[in-house]
C-alpha cells in the first residue's frame, strides 16, 4: 500500500467513523430512556451547619402484623457473605446497642430479660427503604495513616453503619478493609462525626448503611 | 521464565480480546429445592462488582432482604411461586432497572444481574494526602479537575494555565511562565523522568488525558529534590493501569481520535497502552489549500503519539514501572512571492516545514524497605529529532539524545525528621547542523529582519554531562512548626561549572486549617544550548541564577468545603544571558518578579454539585541589559490574570464556565522603516517590549454528560470557546512601508464536541 493509499484509507476511515460516531450519540442519547434516577432524593448526605432540631417523637408503632411466610426457606449463605440477621429478631427487643467504633461483627448477643425501663432495640430500615438518608451534622475526615501515605499505599474502606432514630451510631462494621491502619482511620473519623437521622416519610428511623472512603495520594 | 512467557500469552490474549471483542461470561449455577433468585450486582457501564448492595423484592416488605458479597453476588430466597421485580440498592448509588423474574416449581431458580448506576458525588467518601508534604509555592490539582476546565477541551495539560501564578503568552500555547520566569526556565516531570515534550504544537498534550492522575506544580521555592532551574516544577504523575480487567476507550473529538487499552496480563501484572492521532489534517486539510494570498498548504499540520506503561507490583512495598513514549509533529507550506510577507521578508519564499519525532523510554523502581526507609530509582533516555526548514531563510536538522538516571532516598528519624536523599547524573549528546538567517530568539535581543541578516552556518555536536546531589531535612521542631532545609549541589563538564543552592523553607500550623509558609532558595540553570556551543554560541558562559522568597497563607473554610490561599513571591535574576557582539552572548542580564496571588476554591464534595476556583494573580517583571544599561518589561508580564472557573452537576449534565481576563504582554512595536538599494521596506523596532497588547478576556463554557449502558459507557461534551466572540489581540500584521498595522487575531469562537466511549 503506498503512502497516499495509506493515506486516503486512513481518511475515509476518520470521516466514517465521525459521521458514524455523531449519529450514533444522537441515537443513544435517546435509547438511554432509562432514567438516571434523581440523585439527590433517596441518596443524600448533607452537612449541615447547625445540628438541626431534635425530632419529633415517633408516633407509637402499630402493632406490626407478623410477617406471613408460606414456606420458611433457610436463605443459602454465599460464602463472604455474613449470614442475614433474622426479620424476627429485628422485630423482637434486642439488648443495649453496642459501642461505637468497636470493630464487631453483627452476631446478636445472647438473649437477657429485657428490663422494664429499657428502650426496645430499634429495627435497622435499609437505605432504599428510605424518604430520606441519614446527613452527616459533624463531618470528620479521616486522616490519612503517615506509615501509609509514606509508604506509598492507597485503600479502600466500606464501613458499615446502624443508626438509631436519633443518628447516634449504635454499630460500626468494616465491611471491606483496606488493612487496619485505613480501618482505624475510618472508625475514628466515624466517632467524630455526628449524623442526622435517616427519615421514612416524617418520622426519623434507625437505619443501616454503607458508607465506602477511598485512600489516595495526590 | 515461565512468568514471562505467561505474561507474554497473557498479553497477547488481551490484545486478542480486545480485536476480537471476546467477554468472558461467568457461568451461573442454579441450586434446586428452594424458590430463589441468583445473580450478580454491578456497576452500570463499569462491568464492577458491587458488593455490600441490599437486594430486595420490591413492594414486599415480609421477604427478607440479602446483601451482596464482595465480588457482587447474592441468593435472595423467595416465598412461593410467582412473578416478583428485584430491585438492589447501596448508598452512592441509584435503583438500576429492575430485575423481573418468575419461578415455578419447574424452574424454582431465576438468575439475573442488577445494574446500579453511581451517583457520581456520592459513591465514595475520597481521603487524600500528599506525596510531598512540602507547601511552599505548591497546588496539586488531579486531572479529573482539569479535563472538565472549559476552554481546555478535555487536556488537563492545556487547563493547568487557569491557576494562579501560570499565564501563557497566548491562547495557542500551552507551556505556561511561572511567576515571571520565562517558559524555558521550568522543568516538566513525568512520573519521576525528566521530560522537554509535553504538547504537539505547543499547545495540545502529549499525554492521553485519562492516565493524567495529578499534577504537583511547584511555582516558587521547590525543594533541592528537582532540577535545577530558575522558574517552577510541573510534576505529573500517570495513574498505573487498572488490574481488575481489560478496560478499552476510544475517544473522538474535532481534532483527533485515540484508543486507551489497559488492563492486568497476569498476576501482579498490568499494562496500559495508549495511541492517537489527528485527523484534522485529513479533514481540513483538503478544504484550505490557501491560507492567503501566496500561502498555500501542502500538508495540513498532524501528529501521532503512543504511551505504553508497564507495571509490576512485586510485593505490596515494591513497584517496577516501564514507560515508552513518542510523538510526531509534522506540517508543510508553500509561500510564494505573491504573499504579502515575502514582499517584505523575500527570503521566506519557498517551502517551510517541520518534522519533529521525540521518543523516551524509561524504567523505575519504588521500594519501601520498611516503615521508615523507600528508595525511588529512575532511568530514562529521549530522543528527539528536529527538521525545521524556513523556505531560504534557516535550515536546522538536529538530534538531541538525553540519559537521566535519578535516585532518591527517604528515610523517618524518628518522628520529628524526614530526611531526602539523592542524586542525578544527566548526559546530553546534541547533533546540530545549521544554515540560516536567524538563530536561538533571545529576550534582550531587538527583533530585526530576516531577510537582512547574514546565512550562518554550523555543524557541532554539544556533549554535556551534569552530576548533582541532594539533601533535604523536614523537621518537625514542634507541634505547628516544621522547618524544612536542603541544598542542591550540581557539576557540569562542559561550561567546567559546580554550584551549591541551598533552600530552606517553614511551615507553621497555628490551628486546624490554618498553614502559614515561608520559602527561601537559591537556584541556577545551564544556559540554553544554543547560547553555549561552538561558533554561534559563547562555551565561556556561566549558569543563569534567581534567588526564590515565598509568604503564603492558606485556610480551609466551612469544613474544608473552600479553601482560601494568598501567596506573595520575590524573584532576583542574574547571569541571565544576553547578545554580545564580539562572543555572541554573555552574562550580563538582570530582572526581577514580584506578585501577589489569591485563590479562592470551592472544593468538589458529596454535598454540592459546586465546584471552581477564582483566581486573581497581580505580577510585575521585569529585564535589565547590564551591558546597555536598558531595563525592559519582561515578554510574558501580564501584571493582572483573573480565572473564575465554575462547574455545576445537574441531574445528567455537568455544566461548566470559565472567564478569563489577562493584561495584554508587551511587544517591540515597528517605529519606522527606510528603504535598501532594492527597493524593499526594512522596518526599524522601538525599544523591546515599549508597548502592550490590549486587555484580552473571554468566556468558554462545556457541558459533559456521561450516559451508562448497562456494561460500557459513553462519555460527550460539548465546547464553546471565546463565547461572546472577543476579537483579543495577539500581535500586529504591517502594511508593505510599516505605515500602518492591523491587529492579529487570537481563539476564535470555536464550538467542539468530543465523544468516549468505555467498555
Amino acid at each position: 500500500m503506498t503512502r497516499t493509499q495509506r493515506w486516503s484509507a486512513a481518511s475515509t476511515a476518520a470521516v466514517a467513523l465521525n459521521a458514524m460516531l455523531f449519529l450514533m450519540v444522537a441515537y443513544l442519547i435517546s435509547r438511554a430512556s432509562v432514567p438516571e434516577p434523581p440523585e439527590l432524593v433517596s441518596v443524600k448526605l448533607l452537612v449541615l451547619e447547625a445540628t438541626p432540631p431534635p425530632p419529633e417523637p415517633p408516633p407509637p408503632l402499630p402493632p406490626k402484623p407478623k410477617p406471613r411466610l408460606v414456606k420458611k426457606i433457610e436463605p443459602k449463605v454465599l460464602p463472604d457473605q455474613p449470614p442475614p440477621p433474622d426479620i424476627d429478631e429485628l422485630l423482637e427487643p434486642l439488648p443495649e446497642p453496642k459501642t461505637i467504633g468497636l470493630d464487631e461483627d453483627m452476631e446478636p448477643e445472647p438473649e437477657q430479660p429485657p428490663m422494664p425501663s429499657q428502650p426496645p432495640e430499634p429495627v435497622y430500615i435499609p437505605s432504599h427503604k428510605l424518604s430520606r438518608l441519614p446527613a452527616f451534622v459533624r463531618k470528620a475526615e479521616p486522616v490519612y495513616p503517615e506509615k501509609e501515605r509514606f509508604t506509598g499505599r492507597e485503600a479502600r474502606v466500606v464501613v458499615e453503619l446502624l443508626l438509631d432514630n436519633e443518628g447516634k451510631i449504635n454499630s460500626l462494621r468494616i465491611v471491606e478493609s483496606g488493612g487496619e491502619a485505613f480501618d482505624d482511620a475510618v472508625k475514628q473519623a466515624l466517632e467524630d462525626s455526628m449524623f442526622a437521622p435517616g427519615y421514612m416519610g416524617q418520622r426519623p428511623v434507625a437505619v443501616r448503611v454503607q458508607i465506602p472512603f477511598v485512600f489516595k495520594l495526590r | 521464565m515461565l512468568v514471562t512467557r505467561d505474561v507474554a500469552l497473557k498479553t497477547i490474549i488481551l490484545f486478542g480480546a480486545l480485536v476480537m471483542g471476546i467477554t468472558a461470561r461467568p457461568e451461573v449455577c442454579q441450586a434446586e429445592g428452594l424458590y430463589a433468585v441468583r445473580g450478580k450486582a454491578m456497576v452500570k457501564g463499569e462491568r464492577i462488582p458491587l458488593g455490600g448492595a441490599t437486594v430486595y423484592v420490591m413492594g414486599r416488605d415480609d421477604i427478607e432482604t440479602t446483601t451482596t458479597n464482595a465480588t457482587g453476588d447474592f441468593e435472595l430466597a423467595l416465598p412461593e411461586e410467582g412473578e416478583y421485580m428485584v430491585s438492589a440498592s447501596m448508598v452512592g448509588f441509584a435503583e438500576g432497572e429492575r430485575l423481573k423474574v418468575i419461578v415455578t416449581s419447574e424452574k424454582p431458580m431465576a438468575t439475573g444481574r442488577l445494574y446500579l448506576p453511581p451517583v457520581e458525588r456520592f459513591s465514595e467518601i475520597v481521603v487524600t494526602a500528599e506525596k510531598n508534604q512540602d507547601q511552599v509555592g505548591k497546588r496539586v490539582v488531579t486531572g479529573q479537575e482539569m479535563r472538565k476546565t472549559p476552554g481546555s477541551m478535555g487536556d488537563p495539560l492545556r487547563a493547568i494555565s487557569n491557576l494562579p501564578g501560570l499565564s501563557t503568552s497566548s491562547g495557542f500555547t500551552g507551556f505556561p511562565a511561572i511567576r515571571g520566569s520565562d517558559p524555558t526556565n521550568n522543568i516538566f516531570y513525568v512520573d519521576n523522568m525528566p521530560t522537554n515534550n509535553l504538547f504537539h504544537y505547543g499547545f495540545v498534550s502529549v499525554f492521553h488525558a485519562d492516565l493524567v492522575e495529578n499534577f504537583n506544580l511547584y511555582l516558587s521555592s521547590p525543594g533541592p529534590e528537582f532540577k535545577e532551574v530558575l522558574g517552577g516544577v510541573i510534576d505529573i504523575t500517570l495513574r498505573d493501569p487498572k488490574t481488575d480487567r481489560l478496560h478499552v476507550k476510544a475517544s473522538v473529538s474535532f481534532l483527533e481520535a485515540e484508543l486507551l487499552v489497559e488492563g492486568p496480563i497476569a498476576e501482579g501484572h498490568s499494562l496500559v497502552v495508549t495511541g492517537r492521532r489527528s485527523y484534522i489534517d485529513l479533514l481540513v486539510g483538503p478544504l484550505i489549500e490557501e491560507l492567503d494570498k501566496g500561502v498555500k498548504v501542502v500538508q495540513f499540520p498532524w501528529y501521532y503519539d503512543y504511551l505504553g506503561k508497564y507495571v509490576w507490583k512485586i510485593s505490596p512495598r515494591s513497584k517496577f514501572t516501564l514507560f515508552s513514549h513518542g510523538t510526531q509533529d509534522g506540517m508543510k507550506m508553500e509561500m510564494t512571492d505573491e504573499s504579502d510577507v515575502a514582499k517584505k521578508e523575500p527570503d521566506l519564499v519557498g517551502d517551510t516545514a517541520m518534522d519533529f519525532i521525540f521518543n523516551m523510554q524509561g524504567m523505575s523502581l519504588e521500594t519501601a524497605f520498611s516503615k521508615s526507609i523507600k528508595n525511588s530509582f529512575t532511568l530514562s533516555r529521549r530522543d528527539f529529532t528536529r527538521n525545521v526548514a524556513v523556505a531560504q531563510a534557516i535550515f536546522a536538522d538536529s538530534k538531541d539524545t538525553v540519559s537521566t538516571a535519578r535516585e532518591l532516598l527517604t528515610i523517618k528519624a524518628g518522628a520529628s525528621h524526614l530526611f531526602t536523599l539523592g542524586g542525578e547524573v544527566e548526559n546530553s549528546d546534541l547533533n546540530i547542523l545549521f544554515e540560516g538567517k536567524t538563530w536561538a530568539p533571545n529576550e534582550f535581543e531587538p527583533q530585526k529582519d530576516i531577510t537582512s541578516a547574514e546565512k550562518k552556518k554550523l555543524e557541532t555536536i554539544f556533549k554535556g554531562t551534569s552530576t548533582a546531589a541532594f539533601m533535604k531535612d523536614r523537621w518537625k521542631v514542634m507541634d505547628p512548626l516544621t522547618l524544612v532545609f536542603g541544598a542542591r549541589w550540581v557539576a557540569e563538564d562542559y561550561l567546567e561549572e559546580s554550584y551549591t543552592l541551598p533552600r530552606a523553607s517553614l511551615e507553621i500550623k497555628p490551628s486546624e486549617g490554618l498553614l502559614i509558609t515561608a520559602g527561601w532558595g537559591k537556584y541556577a540553570q545551564f544556559p540554553q544550548v544554543a547560547y553555549v556551543v561552538d561558533v554561534f554560541g559563547n562555551p565561556n558562559l556561566k549558569f543563569e541564577k534567581s534567588d526564590h522568597y515565598t509568604i503564603g497563607v492558606k485556610k480551609s473554610l466551612y469544613g474544608g468545603a473552600w479553601d482560601a490561599q494568598v501567596e506573595v513571591y520575590h524573584k532576583t535574576f542574574e547571569n541571565l544571558v544576553v547578545p554580545h557582539k564580539e562572543t555572541n552572548y554573555v552574562n550580563a542580564g538582570s530582572g526581577e518578579a514580584r506578585g501577589f496571588e489569591v485563590l479562592l476554591r470551592k472544593n468538589a464534595s458529596l454535598e454540592s454539585g459546586l465546584f471552581g476556583w477564582l483566581a486573581v494573580t497581580y505580577s510585575k517583571s521585569n529585564r535589565e541589559n547590564e551591558l546597555t544599561g536598558e531595563t525592559f518589561q519582561f515578554s510574558h508580564d501580564q501584571p493582572l490574570v483573573i480565572n473564575a472557573v465554575a462547574s455545576y452537576r445537574l441531574t445528567n449534565w455537568t455544566i461548566s464556565g470559565r472567564w478569563h481576563f489577562n493584561s495584554g504582554s508587551p511587544f517591540t512595536p515597528v517605529v519606522g522603516a527606510y528603504q535598501d538599494e532594492t527597493g524593499r521596506h526594512i522596518p526599524i523596532y522601538g525599544e523591546i517590549g515599549d508597548e502592550r497588547l490590549p486587555d484580552s478576556h473571554q468566556l468558554d463554557i462545556r457541558a459533559d454528560r456521561t450516559i451508562r449502558y448497562n456494561n460500557w459507557k459513553l462519555s460527550i461534551f460539548f465546547e464553546a470557546q471565546n463565547l461572546y466572540a472577543r476579537d483579543n489581540v495577539t500581535g500586529y500584521t504591517y502594511n508593505d512601508d510599516y505605515t500602518e498595522r492591523e491587529p492579529a487575531a487570537g481563539v476564535p469562537p470555536i464550538a467542539a464536541f468530543g465523544v468516549e466511549a468505555s467498555f
